[in-house]
């Protein structure tokens, strides 16, 4: 199913008389992930990211979530991609996938039509959602909510707030989202 | 050198304030803090009186507990406190930002020392009164960076554009780390020399050249010896290393002697953060370049100045 519900996919195209002129070859994205009735779509996530993203989000069990992995981009090369039904995702979801993938695209569809576009921008401090590497960071030891300060948000840098340790992206580890209901 | 006129925005602007790290400090902030120091070094009028500081250390320490003890009542204020955890209600299972929270209601500024890395900072975030951080773990002791800095300056005429080498435990030595962060800040040129078990983390190295220094590694230090104006040498923390094989196997890498600073430059001044343990040779000690125990005393100095901004009292 297409994911813009106007145009025609390239199967009834291929079928209409020869006159028109054939059209450019688009990525075959559009057609692979299911269109979204309502709900939010996390779009141009770095490619082997999605799940990651996934698991970090507060999704309610039983949420009907479509996952694309290794999709064609354009702009990427390749991509995944989440639509999640029936959800507009909340700031603090949001600061966790501007974490990730500081260059998603996030979109909020109503009555299949895109309604609204989020921007991604991360705070200057995030707390309680990333753990600190440093086994010898006080966050690990005593009941202190962790925080890390964003000190560039494209490539995303963090520093722990409290033993001021920089965290390489590969050391980035989330603590579990707390569960929302649905 | 004369003593500094301090300006008013300045003195305004760390009253009530916190010193957990360097990093929270300007430039400006940090040579504004060493005037201070300038300032109050032969200073011992009562300007404190009636103030209580309380020192809460959760790790031994000679140095730092006294020397903030020693200003406090150079200044006629006074402490209270623990040196010993074992001793406090930590023992008992207290969480750090509760032993704060009940702290804050017996005096006007705490000083704390703690292993874990950070517990500084959750102390100052439990309280509205000023924290000094004296060593959270391995990362920060930022009063020493201002002693150190502040000895410095006395013996070099200024802290800035120096060559400062740093010998030692890089990885480890929280003083270092402290230090390195306001030197570069301050447009010195860096020199790092450690084996390579005990090389300055790799976030660090970046950031100093994130601060603009081009930090020189290396683990000989005859080949850089002669560009040095200060040598930082530092202990081997050996109650940091999560294995004992490694520190056997680093613990006897330097050793500076009277040999060691006669083939250095002119005027080369050794510090140390105390208490070193076989880094130093003994009979550096009566060598005019020896500032160790000196910076030691400064310690005093530079407390005192910084718990007057801190409580509104400088003078």
């Amino acid at each position: 199913m297409s994911r813009r519900g106007a145009r025609p996919s390239p199967r009834r195209r291929a079928a209409r008389p020869a006159a028109a002129p054939p059209a450019p070859a688009r990525p075959e994205t559009s057609y692979r992930v299911a269109k979204l009735r309502a709900g939010t779509v996390v779009d141009h996530l770095r490619a082997g990211t999605a799940l990651r993203c996934l698991g970090i989000l507060g999704i309610p069990r039983g949420a009907v979530v479509t996952v694309g992995l290794n999709l064609p981009s354009r702009k990427l090369g390749q991509k995944d991609i989440l639509k999640i039904e029936n959800r507009v995702l909340a700031a603090s979801e949001l600061a966790r996938i501007a974490l990730l993938n500081p260059r998603a695209t996030v979109t909020v569809i109503e009555d299949f039509a895109v309604v609204r576009k989020i921007p991604l921008v991360l705070p200057t401090a995030v707390d309680g959602v990333v753990r600190c590497p440093n086994p010898a960071c006080v966050t690990n030891h005593d009941p202190v909510t962790p925080r890390v300060r964003v000190e560039s948000s494209d490539p995303v840098r963090l520093r722990c707030h409290y033993c001021e340790r920089r965290i390489r992206y590969d050391e980035v580890e989330f603590l579990p989202a707390p569960r929302t209901p649905r | 050198m004369k003593i500094p006129r301090l300006d008013p925005a300045l003195v305004s602007r760390f009253r009530g304030r916190d010193v957990v790290s360097t990093r929270d400090f300007t430039r400006d902030e940090v040579l504004f803090v060493l005037d201070a120091a300038r300032r109050l070094d032969a200073v011992e009028k009562p300007l404190l009186s009636g103030r209580v500081l309380a020192t809460l250390f959760f790790e031994p320490s000679t140095r730092t507990r006294l020397s903030f003890e020693s200003a406090m009542k150079r200044l006629g204020g006074s402490t209270i406190g623990f040196a010993d955890p074992e001793v406090s209600s930590a023992a008992k299972g207290e969480t750090l930002h509760d032993t704060v929270r009940v702290v804050e209601g017996y005096c006007d500024a705490i000083v704390i020392r703690h292993p874990r890395e950070g517990a500084a900072r959750v102390a100052a975030e439990a309280t509205r009164l000023p924290v000094l951080n004296g060593g959270d773990g391995a990362n920060q002791h930022p009063t020493q960076a201002f002693v150190d800095l502040y000895t410095i300056r006395e013996a070099q005429g200024t802290a800035t554009g120096l060559n400062l080498g740093f010998l030692g435990d890089l990885k480890y030595g929280r003083a270092a780390h402290a230090l390195l962060t306001g030197a570069a800040m301050l447009g010195n040129r860096i020199t790092l020399i450690s084996p390579p078990e005990l090389r300055l983390p790799a976030p660090l190295l970046e950031e100093l050249r994130d601060l603009g220094a081009k930090p020189v590694q290396t683990a000989d230090l005859d080949t850089v010896l002669g560009d040095l104006d200060v040598l930082y040498v530092t202990r081997i923390q050996q109650e940091r290393f999560p294995d004992p094989m490694e520190y056997e196997r680093v613990r006897n890498a330097f050793r500076i002697d009277r040999a060691t600073l006669e083939r250095g430059r002119k005027g080369l001044c050794v510090l140390h953060p105390l208490p070193r343990v076989r880094e130093i040779d003994p009979e550096v000690d009566a060598m005019d370049g020896a500032l160790y125990f000196r910076q030691a005393h400064n310690g005093v100095t530079v407390r005192k100045a910084l718990l007057c901004l801190l409580l509104g009292a400088m003078p």
